[in-house]
């Protein structure tokens, strides 16, 4: 009975592994699409982009204070896209100069004029009587012109010119607000005002410190509370790894079709070999097949995120972990083939569901892009997925380092999900096996 | 000519009827610009759910929350601030007893943030307003999934929200720092000068409202961004209609091998004659596709410019370059099932390598570079052109030009390695 099952299976497996145009699908694609996301994004946490091209058109032409001190606050924005001298590496400046591609310039209009072509994706435009308003309390603005036709160098563009802003602000409010109050203090302590004018004189004077001052600082933290960032290769890899094993698992299921209708099922079943073992057999061929792509698939993968630079495994260090989702996404998977299978008339009926059912349940699960921000309505849908519960599974044990337990949830939602698939497709082929 | 037209309009009606060409032509790109679409923003944008969760309860750690949320839910419903002290939203779907719970916080966003309920927790620890007083450096923790695809909007509302009441308390500390120095009836321990920070704080916020600088934010296209529907809508498109037009090579070695093609081949007509009507059979559906998936995308609020004729020639030449493609392949593949792979082996290729699944503003130089190899590429560049920058027909010629290049390489390369047996 088992030697029928093995060979049964085995069949399957030789005949997978020596089609070329199988091994095309199973290796060549995901690993071709891992490597292209890796190149397009990097290995690295940060997302590398080429530095944005900005125009600043700085025309302050700033003030002189009662002292007789000129402050020209234009001269801020310009020096921060445009720094006088090479920065520190690390710092502040040194960070924007190599986020843009900044040119000081004199004419807004021609500028401007090149943002809307897409030459430019924004233009910094600062007014000629800009520090004389601000200080005067009057409102100046700094204007963004930006390219609509971009997704992100206007944004990183405008989250600088507004960092620039609240720290110019911090300095303008701390000398409006600092001496009145201090002024009012040293009133109401009977503070002499020679005493008074010292202590306004001191905050005039320091608050350009508290521009630089960040008593409140971000520190951004994964679920397990560590401050690691996750790459596009820790999420692609998996993800590409799954969406083409179910399409490996849905063309081992249609060899069933496939025996029925080049006639060898009807023959096995005139041999004295139970209907339940050969179903039992292609059930066995079709996961170990999955398993064994994951396998060389987890494996191809880390090699190409080795040869990009990566220094640590994108599955992450969970052996037993990977290994158990392996088997249950196997499952899961191998049951859909199943069910896709037996839900067709013809093999190319089952070809044409599956790649249109595969690729649908793909891009809900996420396989092509991550699906994390889906309408509160429809943030379930997702999860009708085994895509989904295998990504995120992979992904929490690489990006979270996640525990086994941490993981159960997707293990035992894919083995329900196989059982239950496992279940309805056995339910249709029960009347397929009738000759 | 009327043979090829014949076969053409004849293979086109086959191909049109079945069901296999609706499923895979239509149902799934439609499904797939929709679900991408509003997986990026659709056109109005997803709203975005953060949690915040404040440990300290002091009047800082209240007044900071305060700040957020005006930040974050200032313009537009981009985002739905969740406060565990005093839930304020109404489609959080906290727990009914969660203010009273305190202990429970942490474990509830982690919970929310494990299901994707939430996109992060914004934790606020005690001892916040403390430290703050004391003129330290404290931390705010935000903590999130890894989140790949979240808009970096959420990040610039909370740094701006931070840089705020950072300088407002770099204000009061500042102030009350100069006041102890300087004025002798000033006891640094006394409770005066609590109120005296609290005064200066409230005092700089008061002025924050009517703040010196601003800034004024203008894009060249108030109503159309590269986001949502815009980026999937011309995606998708190219994606299926090159798909669909390199069907050309699974069809062509299906027939050879099948032996249709054969049997054309004993009628009187040339066989260039069947080869070019098979083609231009798979030009016109996936000329058709375009036209429809362009129609659906208007539907979803694609802008696709005013440019009909330059719209009209993208549609014209892009299924042309893909059927051309989809020559050369079936001059390469031996088998219908090698075409039908090396087919998915490209389109699946070319698309993200193209800007199909991505915008290639994103990606670093040599990868936009090695992107142009694939048309997908030069489609998108005319579409984005059209849509963004209000190209003329003059403007894209550049685009059109290299597409029609690869389509006269490309079908030379099949002329010339053609097998009609």
């Amino acid at each position: 009975m088992l030697t029928k099952l093995l060979a049964i299976a085995w069949k399957d497996i030789y005949v997978t592994f020596r089609d070329r145009n199988a091994l095309l699908y199973m290796f060549a694609m995901p690993v071709a699409l891992s490597a292209i996301i890796g190149l397009a994004f990097g290995t690295d946490p940060d997302v590398s982009i080429d530095p944005i091209p900005v125009a600043v058109a700085n025309q302050d032409a700033g003030t002189a204070l009662p002292g007789g001190e000129q402050w020209n606050l234009g001269q801020i924005y310009e020096s921060v896209f445009i720094p006088a001298e090479a920065a520190d590496p690390g710092n502040t400046a040194a960070q924007v100069d190599e986020l843009t591609d900044a040119e000081r310039t004199d004419d807004p209009a021609q500028a401007r004029d090149q943002v809307n072509d897409g030459d430019l994706a924004a233009l910094i435009q600062i007014p000629a009587d800009f520090t004389e308003q601000a200080f005067q309390g009057n409102s100046a603005a700094v204007s963004v012109y930006w390219d609509s036709g971009r997704s992100i160098g206007p944004s990183v563009v405008l989250s600088i010119v507004n960092s620039v802003t609240y720290g110019a602000n911090t300095v303008l409010l701390a000398q409006q607000v600092g001496p009145a109050y201090l002024t009012q203090l040293g009133t109401e302590l009977d503070q002499d005002q020679s005493a008074i004018t010292q202590a306004t004189g001191r905050v005039m004077d320091a608050a350009m410190s508290v521009a630089q001052d960040t008593p409140i600082r971000l520190e951004q933290v994964n679920l397990q509370g560590e401050t690691r960032a996750g790459d596009a290769l820790q999420y692609f890899a998996p993800s590409m790894a799954i969406l083409f094993m179910t399409f490996t698992m849905a063309a081992g299921a249609t060899t069933i079709l496939d025996e029925q209708n080049g006639w060898t099922l009807q023959r096995i079943i005139t041999t004295p070999t139970p209907r339940w073992l050969f179903m039992a057999g292609k059930l066995l061929g079709t996961y170990v097949t999955g398993v064994v792509q994951m396998i060389i698939l987890v494996g191809l993968t880390s090699l190409v995120a080795a040869l990009m630079g990566r220094e640590t495994s994108v599955w992450g260090d969970n052996i037993a972990g990977i290994a158990l989702l392996i088997l249950a996404v196997s499952f899961a998977a191998t049951s859909l083939g199943l069910v896709i299978a037996a839900l067709s008339q013809t093999p190319s009926q089952a070809s044409t569901y599956s790649t249109v059912a595969l690729f649908l349940l793909g891009m809900l699960g996420g396989s092509f892009i991550p699906i994390e921000n889906l309408p509160a309505a429809l943030d379930w849908l997702p999860k009708i997925t085994l895509n989904y519960w295998g990504i995120q599974g992979f992904f929490d044990l690489s990006y979270e380092n996640a525990a086994l337990s941490a993981i159960s949830t997707n293990l035992v939602v894919l083995a329900v999900m196989g059982v239950v698939l496992f279940m309805i497709s056995t339910w249709r082929f029960n009347r397929r096996l009738e000759i | 000519m009327k043979p090829v037209i014949i076969i053409a309009l004849n293979d086109t009606l086959i191909s049109v009827k079945e069901r296999a060409t609706f499923l895979t032509g239509l149902l799934m790109p439609v499904l797939m610009m929709v679900l991408l679409g509003v997986a990026q923003g659709g056109n109005d944008g997803a709203t975005i759910t953060i949690d915040v969760i404040d440990e300290d309860g002091s009047k800082l750690s209240t007044q900071f929350v305060d700040l957020l949320t005006d930040e974050m839910q200032g313009e537009q419903d981009a985002f739905r601030v969740c406060a565990y002290h005093s839930d304020t939203a109404e489609d959080c779907d906290l727990p009914d007893d969660i203010a009273d719970t305190p202990g429970d916080w942490r474990s509830t966003a982690d919970d929310r943030l494990e299901k994707t309920d939430t996109y992060g927790a914004i934790i606020i620890e005690d001892g916040f307003g403390d430290h703050l007083r004391a003129g330290d450096t404290t931390t705010v923790t935000f903590k999130n999934s890894g989140n790949l695809s979240a808009p970096t909007l959420a990040q610039q509302k909370i740094d701006a929200a931070i840089s705020r009441m950072s300088g407002s308390v770099a204000i009061a500390n500042l102030t009350v720092g100069i006041a102890e120095e300087t004025f002798a009836a000033f006891d640094p321990n006394s409770p005066e000068r609590a109120a005296a920070f609290d005064s200066v704080l409230d005092s700089a916020e008061t002025a924050w409202q009517d703040r010196p600088i601003t800034v004024n934010s203008q894009s060249t296209k108030e109503q159309v961004s590269r986001s949502g529907f815009n980026q999937s809508g011309p995606g998708t498109t190219t994606m299926f209609v090159l798909m669909m037009a390199l069907s050309a090579a699974s069809i062509l070695v299906y027939e050879r091998k099948a032996g249709t093609l054969q049997r054309l081949y004993t009628l009187p007509i040339a066989k260039w004659q069947i080869i070019t009507g098979k083609l231009l059979s798979c030009y016109l559906v996936s000329a058709l596709q375009f036209i429809i998936l362009i129609g659906v995308g208007m539907l979803m609020g694609v802008e696709w410019g005013d440019n009909i004729v330059g719209l009209a020639l993208v549609i014209l030449i892009f299924p042309l370059t893909s059927t051309a493609l989809g020559l050369a392949l079936a001059t390469v593949a031996r088998t219908s099932a090698q075409a039908s792979s090396l087919q998915l082996l490209l389109g699946l290729t070319l698309a993200p390598l193209g800007g199909a699944w991505w915008p290639l503003e994103i990606v670093p130089d040599f990868m936009k570079t090695i992107g142009h190899i694939s048309p997908i590429a030069w489609a998108m560049d005319a579409l984005q052109e059209m849509m963004f920058y209000d190209g003329t027909v003059i403007d894209i010629l550049p685009m059109l030009g290299v597409l029609l290049g690869m389509a006269a390489v490309f079908f030379a390369f099949g002329v010339w390695n053609f097998k009609y047996e």
